[in-house]
């Protein structure tokens, strides 16, 4: 008995052995591997028109839509979606528990510190959802400071929790919500004054959720335009390059805009700004 | 991957108002299950065949599923019905709620367990039902019964980072927004299970002793 334990054991750490040496022979050339393999995973976060997962498990919305078209240009046909939450994205690059993310995430300096972005492929503005003829005249992010008796909610680790506590909204007002539908629900109960997120995200929740005792506010004025890019595990910056170039031919050819555009994105916004702008030298 | 301890520094103060949260909750939770779990025990074997049955019916369906969706519909169904909780109160209410359906039994068991002439003994001195129960089985049923619920109490705080998925800044919560917004789960993940470590080894061993304890003055009962 004793025995066969200890054989599992061996076994085990025999099997962690080999899996580590796998994932260092992994990052050598990540494109290629995906070549060979015939599809990536990709990170996307359910925001539509950002990202959006069907039914059947198809992953579509903006942004994979960009990036499919764009590995398809590199040879790999295929994109398979695993839904992570904004803030687990960072560490499932790292973890090399996907690809790479394509889901709307903003280039961030700080975000840069750990990964890499493709060039910006997604610009929006941002938004507020709240109660309908907007009670307490929230506008920006100065004026739920400026009233510590507002609570907002977002995304724990998004862009939006980051300008708010930026512009002086303190800790104990920001109830980070689980899911975007949730964080809707939460506004409609009154558990909070004001949602926060992306402009198209929040706008395409609204006409989901189609509720007329809740109104959208935007742009925000007094935050940055939000530009995404494809990310990728700092190591694989070949891969990005390639992914940059291919990315370039899909804007230069026109059919950047077809993709974009019908998720109501500006191609305009997006071909205006470089990743420089935001993370030089990432 | 290397530990950082100015991560463990910034990430403690934040995550000690969370375990006074997960406490918190723990025992008013535990003590709503003991209430109505002895309710629901008595209840259980009232006379009448109707509530009865429908307690063992509701204890069962509270029973059978899972605590995660109790929590999701009391906290973003009920408001729709007119019953708004805040996070913390709709945790409490569904821990309480969802592990009365287990203590339940354990009292249920522990009062089977007084010999039926107790009973006898009660009707003979012509008790009612609460004097019966006031001062003849119960004071003999619960000295059994302190273990196992003990060892509930445990089980239950080790279940308070459900209370995540509806808002609750407990102690695993506190730890997981710390993460997602700085990309470390490393330090902030093991000091959860280091802090649940040091609340639940001790608070096992003190079960233990309970146990042993309260057999030892049972068996010496005559």
């Amino acid at each position: 008995m004793l025995k066969t334990v200890r054989k599992l054991v061996e076994a085990a750490a025999i099997g962690a052995v080999a899996l580590t040496a796998f994932a260092a022979v992994g990052s050598a050339g990540t494109l290629d591997d995906l070549r060979k393999q015939g599809y990536a995973t990709v990170a996307v976060a359910n925001e539509p028109p950002y990202s959006d997962i069907k039914g059947d498990g198809y992953v579509t919305g903006a942004a994979p839509d960009v990036a499919r078209a764009v590995m398809a240009k590199l040879g790999v046909p295929e994109l398979k979606a695993s839904v992570v939450a904004y803030g687990s994205m960072i560490p499932a690059l790292l973890a090399r528990r996907v690809d790479m993310a394509t889901s709307g995430l903003y280039i961030k300096p700080k975000r840069c510190e750990s990964i890499i972005y493709s060039q910006p492929d997604l610009c929006g503005a941002e938004a507020f959802a709240v109660a309908a003829g907007n009670p307490h005249k929230v506008l920006t992010y100065e004026d739920i400071a400026a009233n510590p008796e507002l609570t907002m909610t977002t995304c724990a680790g998004c862009a939006e929790e980051a300008y708010a506590l930026e512009r002086g909204v303190k800790k104990e007002q920001i109830k980070v919500f689980t899911d975007p539908p949730s964080g809707i629900k939460m506004l409609q109960q009154g558990r909070v004054d004001v949602f926060a997120l992306s402009g198209l995200g929040t706008a395409d929740l609204l006409k989901k959720t189609n509720d007329p005792n809740i109104e959208l506010v935007m742009p925000v004025k007094g935050v940055p335009m939000g530009c995404a890019g494809a990310a990728f595990n700092p190591e694989d910056k070949e891969f990005r390059d390639a992914y940059d170039a291919a990315l370039a031919e899909l804007k230069e050819s026109g059919e950047f805009a077809k993709i974009i555009e019908p998720y109501g994105f500006s191609a305009e916004a997006t071909l205006a700004v470089k990743r420089d702008d935001f993370c030089p030298g990432n | 991957m290397e530990w950082n301890w100015q991560v463990v520094h910034d990430v403690l103060p934040q995550m000690l108002q969370g375990l006074v949260i997960t406490i918190e909750a723990t025992f008013i939770g535990a003590l709503l299950a003991y209430v109505l779990g002895l309710a629901l025990a008595i209840l259980r074997m009232s006379k009448s065949r109707v509530i009865s049955l429908s307690i063992y019916w509701t204890s069962e369906f509270i029973r059978r599923t899972p605590l995660l969706v109790q929590l999701y519909f009391l906290f973003y169904v009920l408001p729709d019905l007119g019953v708004f909780l805040s996070p913390l109160a709709a945790g409490i209410l569904g821990l309480g709620l969802h592990f009365s359906t287990y203590t339940s039994e354990v009292f249920r068991a522990g009062i089977e367990n007084v010999p039926q002439g107790q009973w006898e003994a009660s009707k003979s001195l012509n008790y009612s039902r609460y004097q019966t129960m006031r001062y003849v089985i119960l004071p003999q049923a619960i000295p059994p019964m302190i273990p196992p619920l003990a060892n509930y109490l445990i089980t239950m705080f080790k279940e308070t980072p459900l209370l995540s998925a509806i808002t609750v800044v407990e102690l695993f919560n506190a730890a997981n927004i710390y993460s997602n917004s700085h990309y470390k789960y490393l330090e902030p993940m093991t000091l959860v299970g280091v802090f649940f470590l040091i609340v639940s080894v001790p608070s096992a061993y003190f079960a233990m002793w309970l146990e042993k304890k309260y057999q030892r003055r049972s068996s010496r009962m005559p």
